[in-house]
Formats: C-alpha cells, sequence, structure tokens
C-alpha cells in the first residue's frame, strides 16, 4: 500500500495522486496501476436538459401575446370602427415576441444565440419604430433612429463576438466595453447633431469619451498584472 | 360493458418532504445515496427482478411527484424502475420527467448496489431498509437464505400500515413551538465546478480507534467528528482573512426513530446546528468537542424535539397556508430556506451510525457507502456509516478546493487514526 507523503494518508489502489493533496504517489514497491479497481466508473451522467419548459414557455408567450394583440385590435375596431389605437400595442407584442421567442427556441452556442438574438431585436425595434413613423407622418426614422439602432447592434455583435467565444477575458473585457461606449456617444451626437441642424459639432460626447478612455486603460493595466488584480479581488471582494 | 379507469393510489407527503420539491435545483441538492458492496458481482439481471419485488414491498418507492392545485402529493407510477449503471457523478438531480417519473435511482457498479433516492421519499434510514432488503432480495434470488430480521423486510409480505405513516403529524405535541431564528453561518468560498461535477473523497477508518478517541473526549462519535468537521472550517476560514467571523455551524441530522417508537420508512429527521462563534477567539479541538457535545445535549430530548417538530406541523395545518396555491407556497417556502434555512449552517455532517444486517447476510456483505448530494449552497457535506469495525466517511463536493477534507483527515491522521484515502477523480 502506497501513502501521501505529505498528508500522512494511505492510499487507494486506483489513486494516481493523493485526493487531498495533488501530490503524486511515488512508490518503488507498488507503482501506480491504471487497471485497479477504481471506487467509482469514468463515465458521467449527462448534464440536465431542460428543453421541455422553454417550449412550454414559448408556446404560451405566444399565446397570451396573440391574445392580447388580437383583442387590442377587436376593441379598438369595434369601438371606433376602424384600427387607430391598436397599432401601437399589437406593434409592440410583436416586438417583445421576437425580443423572448429565439432566446428561449434556440439551442446554438451561446455566441451563435447572442448574435442571432440581437439580430433579430434591431430588425424588430427597427420594424416597430418604422411603423411608428408612418403611423404618426414622421420623418425621423431614417435619418435618425436607424443609423441609431444600426450602430447599437453593431457594437453588440462587435463585443459578443470578442467576450463570448473568450477571445478577451478576465479584467481585459472591460477595454474594449469602455471603448464601444465612447464610440457610441461620439456617435450619437454626430447623428444627434445631422439631424436637427445638419451640421457636426462635436461637444458634450468629448467630455464624456476622457473618463471612457482612462478605464479603458486602468482595465488594460488590471488585465495585465496579476498581483493588482490579486490585490485587488482580496481588498474589494464581498 | 364499458371498463372502470382504476383509481391510482396516492399520499401526501410528510412534513418535511415538502419543503424539497420546492427547493431542489442546482442550487441546493436534495438527493443523497446509500450504497453497498457485496462480495460477488452483482448481476443487473437479478438485481431487476430483486428491484421490482422490492418496489412492491415499500410501495412508495414507486410514485411520482405531481403537482395539486395547493400541495405536491405522490401518485401511483404505473411504469417500472430500471436498473441502471453507475456513474462518477451520482447524485445529480432528477428532473420532472426524468428517469419515467421514478423518484429514485438504483446503479450498480461491479460488486455494488446503489440507491439514490429523492429526499422527498425517504430519510437516510429508510432508504437504508430500502437497500438493505433489495440486498437481501437480490441474494436470495441468487440461492442464499437471509431471514428478515435488522431491517431487512419480506418481500413476500404486505406492506404495514406504520411503514408508511408521516410520523411528524403524529407526534407534534401541540405545547410549545420552538424558535426559527438563527445565527448566520459562514459559508466557505472556492471555484465552483461545471454543474453535474461532483467530487467524491472517501475514507476508511477502523472504528476502535476512532471511538477511543471520542470517549477520552467524553463525546459520542457524531460530536467528535463535528467538532473535526468544525476545526477544519474555523482553519479554513481563519486563512480567508475576514474581517468579521461568522458562525462556523454544522447542520447534523437527527434520526427521531430512536426518540419517538415508529416504524415509519418515510422522511422522520430534524436538524441540530452545533457549532462555534470565532468571535470569543481561536479553538482547540478539545473545546470545539466539548461545545458540540454540550449543544447536542441540551437540544437532544423528547420535549425540545417535540416542540421543534410543532414549528414545522403547525405552518403546514395552518388553515390560512393551506389556503394558499402551491406556487406561491413554493416561493415562500424557498425565501424562508434561503433565511432561515440554508443561511443558518456552514456544512452538513449526516452519520447514520452502524448498519445491522443478518449474521446469515455479513459473510456477503463487505461494506456500506453514504453519499450527499451537493450543489451550489450545500457544497461540501460529510457523511458517516460504519459496518463490520470501520467506518466510512464521504466528503462529497462542488467546489475544486479540497482544504477542509486536507485538515480533516490530517488531523485525524496526527491523533494516531490511520486513514485510507480513494476518490472519483478522473
Ligand atoms: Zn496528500
Amino acid at each position: 500500500m502506497s501513502y501521501c507523503v505529505n498528508c500522512g494518508v494511505e492510499l487507494g489502489k486506483a489513486e494516481q495522486r493523493c485526493p487531498l493533496c495533488g501530490t503524486e504517489v511515488v512508490n518503488p514497491n507498488e507503482p501506480y496501476d491504471p487497471k485497479a479497481k477504481r471506487l467509482y466508473p469514468r463515465q458521467l451522467d449527462s448534464p440536465l436538459v431542460s428543453l421541455r419548459g422553454r417550449r412550454i414557455a414559448a408556446l404560451v408567450m405566444t399565446l397570451l401575446f396573440f391574445f392580447a394583440g388580437g383583442m387590442c385590435i377587436f376593441l379598438n375596431a369595434v369601438y371606433a370602427g376602424e384600427v387607430t389605437w391598436a397599432y401601437y400595442p399589437a406593434g409592440a407584442l410583436c416586438m417583445l415576441w421576437v425580443f423572448l421567442f429565439p432566446p428561449l427556441m434556440l439551442q446554438t452556442k451561446p455566441a451563435v444565440t447572442f448574435l442571432l438574438s440581437a439580430l433579430f431585436d434591431a430588425l424588430a425595434l427597427g420594424g416597430f419604430l418604422w411603423m411608428c413613423e408612418t403611423l404618426t407622418d414622421g420623418a425621423w426614422f431614417l435619418p435618425f433612429a436607424l443609423p441609431v439602432t444600426g450602430m447599437v447592434l453593431g457594437f453588440l455583435i462587435l463585443n459578443a463576438a470578442l467576450i463570448l467565444p473568450r477571445v478577451v477575458k478576465g479584467a481585459y473585457i472591460g477595454v474594449p466595453v469602455m471603448l464601444t461606449v465612447a464610440l457610441l456617444l461620439v456617435g450619437l451626437e454626430c447623428i444627434v447633431d445631422a439631424y436637427l441642424s445638419g451640421t457636426v459639432h462635436l461637444t458634450w460626447s468629448l467630455y464624456a469619451l476622457a473618463p471612457c478612455l482612462i478605464l479603458a486603460g486602468f482595465f488594460l493595466f488590471v488585465g495585465r498584472y496579476r498581483t493588482v488584480k490579486e490585490e485587488l479581488r482580496r481588498r474589494l471582494h464581498m | 360493458m364499458k371498463k372502470r379507469k382504476r383509481v391510482k393510489r396516492w399520499m401526501k407527503l410528510d412534513n418535511s418532504a415538502m419543503i424539497y420539491p420546492a427547493i431542489r435545483n442546482a442550487r441546493f441538492s436534495t438527493m443523497f445515496r446509500v450504497s453497498v458492496t457485496l462480495t460477488e458481482e452483482v448481476d443487473p439481471k437479478v438485481l431487476q427482478a430483486a428491484l421490482e419485488d422490492t418496489v412492491m414491498r415499500i410501495p412508495f418507492f414507486g410514485m411520482r411527484l405531481r403537482t395539486g392545485l395547493f400541495w405536491r402529493y405522490l401518485e401511483q407510477n404505473d411504469g417500472v424502475p430500471q436498473v441502471e449503471t453507475d456513474v462518477a457523478n451520482p447524485c445529480k438531480p432528477i428532473g420532472k420527467g426524468e428517469n419515467g417519473g421514478f423518484l429514485f435511482r438504483v446503479r450498480v457498479d461491479g460488486c455494488r448496489i446503489a440507491l439514490e433516492p429523492f429526499h422527498v421519499l425517504t430519510d437516510g434510514n429508510g432508504a437504508m431498509v430500502f437497500l438493505k432488503t433489495l440486498a437481501a432480495r437480490y441474494l436470495t434470488l441468487t440461492g442464499k437464505k437471509i431471514p428478515f430480521t435488522d431491517g431487512v423486510l419480506d418481500t413476500g409480505a404486505r406492506p404495514k400500515k406504520g411503514e408508511l405513516e408521516d410520523a411528524f403529524s403524529k407526534y407534534a405535541a401541540f405545547r410549545k413551538r420552538a424558535p426559527r431564528r438563527e445565527s448566520k453561518a459562514y459559508h466557505f468560498k472556492g471555484t465552483l465546478e461545471p454543474f453535474p461535477t461532483l467530487h467524491i473523497i472517501s475514507a476508511t477508518i477502523p472504528l476502535g480507534p476512532l471511538l477511543e478517541k471520542a470517549r477520552a473526549a467524553k463525546a459520542t462519535l457524531t460530536e467528535f467528528l463535528a467538532a473535526n468537521y468544525i476545526l477544519a472550517l474555523h482553519r479554513l476560514q481563519t486563512a480567508e482573512r475576514h474581517l468579521r467571523e461568522k458562525d462556523v455551524k454544522l447542520c447534523v441530522p437527527v434520526n427521531l426513530r430512536k426518540f419517538f417508537p415508529s416504524d415509519t420508512l418515510r422522511n422522520f429527521v430534524l436538524y441540530l446546528t452545533p457549532g462555534i462563534d470565532p468571535g470569543y477567539g481561536d479553538y482547540t479541538l478539545e473545546e470545539i468537542v466539548e461545545q458540540v457535545h454540550c449543544q447536542m445535549r441540551m437540544r437532544l430530548n423528547q420535549k425540545y424535539i417535540a416542540a421543534q417538530i410543532c414549528t414545522n406541523v403547525s405552518d403546514e395545518r395552518n388553515p390560512f397556508i393551506r389556503m394558499v396555491p402551491l406556487i406561491l407556497k413554493d416561493w415562500a417556502m424557498s425565501m424562508a430556506f434561503r433565511v432561515v434555512g440554508e443561511s443558518c449552517f456552514s456544512a452538513t455532517l449526516s452519520n447514520l451510525g452502524e448498519t445491522k444486517i443478518p449474521d446469515e447476510m455479513r459473510p456477503y456483505v463487505k461494506r456500506f457507502d453514504f453519499l450527499l448530494g451537493a450543489s451550489k449552497i450545500n457544497r461540501g457535506n460529510l457523511t458517516a456509516v460504519s459496518y463490520d469495525g470501520s467506518l466510512v466517511l464521504n466528503f462529497t463536493r462542488t467546489t475544486k478546493e479540497t482544504f477542509i477534507e486536507r485538515e480533516f483527515f490530517t488531523q485525524l491522521v496526527k491523533l494516531g487514526i490511520p486513514v485510507k484515502i480513494e476518490s472519483n477523480d478522473q
């Protein structure tokens, strides 16, 4: 029989290293035998899948939304003689449905699920805004709402592509996020200016830019130095 | 003539079982496992036959969990439970609709037969009776003669009423209710492993030297093990350097059949939470043993236990609570469990005590094991069961680090107790 030189406990024949401290078993008289009978087999019990519950939730939600939207249109049509305000709640429900349905049903990798959902969400939001513009005879969708929605979607996809497949991890995640926020603010001011006055003149977004860049630098610094990271984790842990 | 549909048998859940479905999720594990290792290889086909006979004898194992408007209940399951092959990570929660609706698994690996029930069915003692009956039935089917004594039931007989009773309601004395509030306990950190992972460290210890040490400290075996476990947890808390140290308390189930005569095979346990308050200073093992001993003794008397049962049962009987729909009850129960349950103990120690089996069965049985499932909240559990002069301890955890196990066992080694370690490490 073998003992752990570190813990002083006897070890079972199937143990290659001490389960308590990880020290490898070295016993010239009785070398580790990979064929020894293990206490438990290697076969793992498969993880829980709760797809059924989510499918039911998706079905219930669909029925509920359909019923609520249909009710609005029906009541509106009966009392006003034509459909007027009911477009808004019905459209909003449609948008909400697109927000909720794909995440419930998609069974792909997290990154793919996120990208697809984000794309659908942006399309639904754009569609809803466009409907609102048409109903109110406005002219703000193309010059304002569409660029903003598109920009937010683009930045979200960029971040997800970096973070979800773990291209950037740990404290480094803060770097692209802060840079994105900075760019988003600048882009927003450009669009607002262009929409309101037709000329682009950056002011407030430049003030917001500075702290974002400083924070991005900070995250870069924290990610770069392990000791700093450990120190922060120790002092700030909750 | 129309064939009338047979009415399915059903049962209410026992008082302590009501909480388990409400808190069962990845956060809190409510599965446990008892297993017996025979001297010869187990034939799964014969075991399947033995299992079918045993479920007939202990019928609530052949039931599924159903949801009523106000309460859950057990309903007869017409399917047949199947023997499975063993796995590296036992005690995975049984999800809704999994496992043919059965609330337990029987697994076989080489010479070992394992029973993994969901806590809603039974406690460690009830599970042990099922396991012993199953093993005895298996041995009988392979040609041995095993008498029906020492917790081995006759699978040919009819189920007895007393075995199926809810012993809690029977013994709830409505005099005084015990208070529920308790101080918050320390919960250790550590790197959580991905969901169905379960690390098991199993130790075999000769009972003699350990009992000697426990007696020298004027404590029972459970108290002595609890003190060692508390010491290991206390050292971890000290090593983690907290600004304010919390109480280190264990959740120790107590078999109530010792205090109230009952043959029930369903849940009949209560939990004590002995521990120390590190605010008073550092503790030696001797000091902790004394603390634990006194705390356990103070609580372990029929009157106090009856009051505690009453606290639990009175909620179930309260007409206002009864009228609340189940979905709200679940929410309230899981919230209450967060406040007065899981936050009041650091870890669990469950000692099933000595396993008695008929003398005729002893030559065929090598060892018994007992395991508690672990999860995000109950991440460290220690279980003990003894048989044939040796004690088998099982640590289960969901975290990577082994600080507590190492402290615990090296502590025993330092006391001069030989420890043999095995694990399910891949
Ligand atoms: Zn070691």
